[in-house]
């Protein structure tokens, strides 16, 4: 490998670094590999230009290939989730993804709402997800589900989101997510 | 305004959409066709917009066109289990874009400015060698790792690390000598 090669190299490192949020400072960096100061100096300045204009991607709101590969395969992979069996997936949204599942321990049919973002989702997305909950909880509407329980656990940020009226339908969580899609109740929720 | 002056805004949408969009979902969304019903309604809005007003209401209506195309793109999704992958890239596009329209909420004058600046830097951009663009797309605006980009344009992750640092050197240089 020559000099250039193994600057990109570095530079390679650094970036997935950054991205983790486990990167060293540009000090750290120049003293670490005082050998590239002035290409390390000006690859800084002009990261800085862009960074000013732009602010680098958030991971937390992106899902690279590997990573989109297992949001993909959610229920292949995971067919329990704590006392939850996961049945089939009812529904996905930019900020989670809702699961027909049955409460073992109950035996009862629920609906549950998972953060997608798992534990890369920022303070901010938690916040509103629970939020979201919080808000639908207070509320009490024939078309609306009501939502019996929410937690965080303590690896990924997940909420729960429970319904209950469902088995009182023929086809219990197609009939309720049609039925709320179909109000015009001025409290339907998204 | 006349069309030719809208004309000029075509590159522009072009490389705004091509910064927003996952790469994977390029086949998926038809991006021209896109930044044509852009241009389009902006000929519509024409009377009501100033000059200084335009690129910020083009940069806002050319993301509302793009995610609204992912929200269809998505709904047509739900049902081909093998197509996983892309389902998921649109899922993270449209979250991330979606969560960039909201933020972007700031006085209209901030939003003139802003506009303006980006119309320069994603000139520069387009500028840019296309693989020093593939990958400095993919790192700083889509947020990807080195080795997932590596594996993309099928490089070595220093090839990377050199395309990004190239690009990065040239966008300042040009951003710079264009006050």
């Amino acid at each position: 490998m020559n000099r250039s090669e193994q600057f990109d190299q570095l530079i390679a490192e650094f970036l997935d670094a950054r991205r983790r949020n486990q990167a060293p400072s540009r000090g750290q960096m120049i003293a670490r590999h005082p050998e590239f100061a002035n290409e390390l100096n000006s690859f800084f300045d002009n990261q800085a230009a862009l960074e000013q204009q732009v602010p680098m991607a958030d991971p937390a709101a992106t899902l690279p290939p590997a990573l989109a590969d297992a949001a993909g395969c959610d229920l292949l992979r995971i067919r329990y989730f704590g006392d939850y069996e996961l049945l089939e997936e009812i529904a996905r949204g930019g900020m989670g993804v809702v699961f027909k599942a049955r409460q073992v321990s109950l035996n009862r049919i629920v609906a549950l709402k998972m953060i997608l973002a798992g534990q890369f989702a920022s303070p901010d997305d938690v916040q509103r997800f629970r939020m979201e909950a919080e808000a639908a909880a207070n509320l009490d509407h024939p078309n609306i589900l009501p939502i019996l329980r929410s937690r965080r656990t303590r690896r990924t940020a997940i909420f729960l989101d429970e319904v209950c009226r469902w088995r009182h339908t023929r086809h219990p969580v197609r009939d309720a997510s049609k039925k709320r899609e179909r109000s015009d109740a001025p409290t339907k929720r998204r | 305004m006349t069309a030719e002056a809208l004309e000029l805004y075509r590159p522009f949408l072009a490389m705004l959409v091509r910064t927003h969009l996952d790469p994977r979902l390029r086949p998926r969304v038809d991006e021209s066709g896109l930044v044509q019903q852009t241009l389009l309604e902006a000929w519509q809005q024409m009377p009501k917009l100033t000059e200084s007003d335009r690129p910020a209401w083009l940069r806002r209506a050319m993301l509302n066109n793009l995610a609204d195309e992912l929200r269809r793109l998505r709904t047509g999704m739900r049902d081909w289990r093998k197509e996983r992958v892309l389902e998921a890239a649109a899922n993270a596009t449209s979250a991330r874009l979606e969560k960039h329209l909201a933020a972007n909420q700031t006085s209209p004058s901030e939003k003139a400015e802003d506009a303006e600046d980006e119309l320069r830097l994603l000139a520069a951009l387009a500028a840019l060698p296309e693989t020093q663009r593939e990958a400095l797309v993919l790192q700083h605006w889509q947020g990807w790792s080195v080795a997932a980009i590596a594996e993309h344009m099928d490089k070595t992750p220093a090839a990377v690390g050199g395309l990004i640092k190239r690009g990065l050197r040239q966008l300042r240089a040009s951003m710079g000598a264009k006050p």
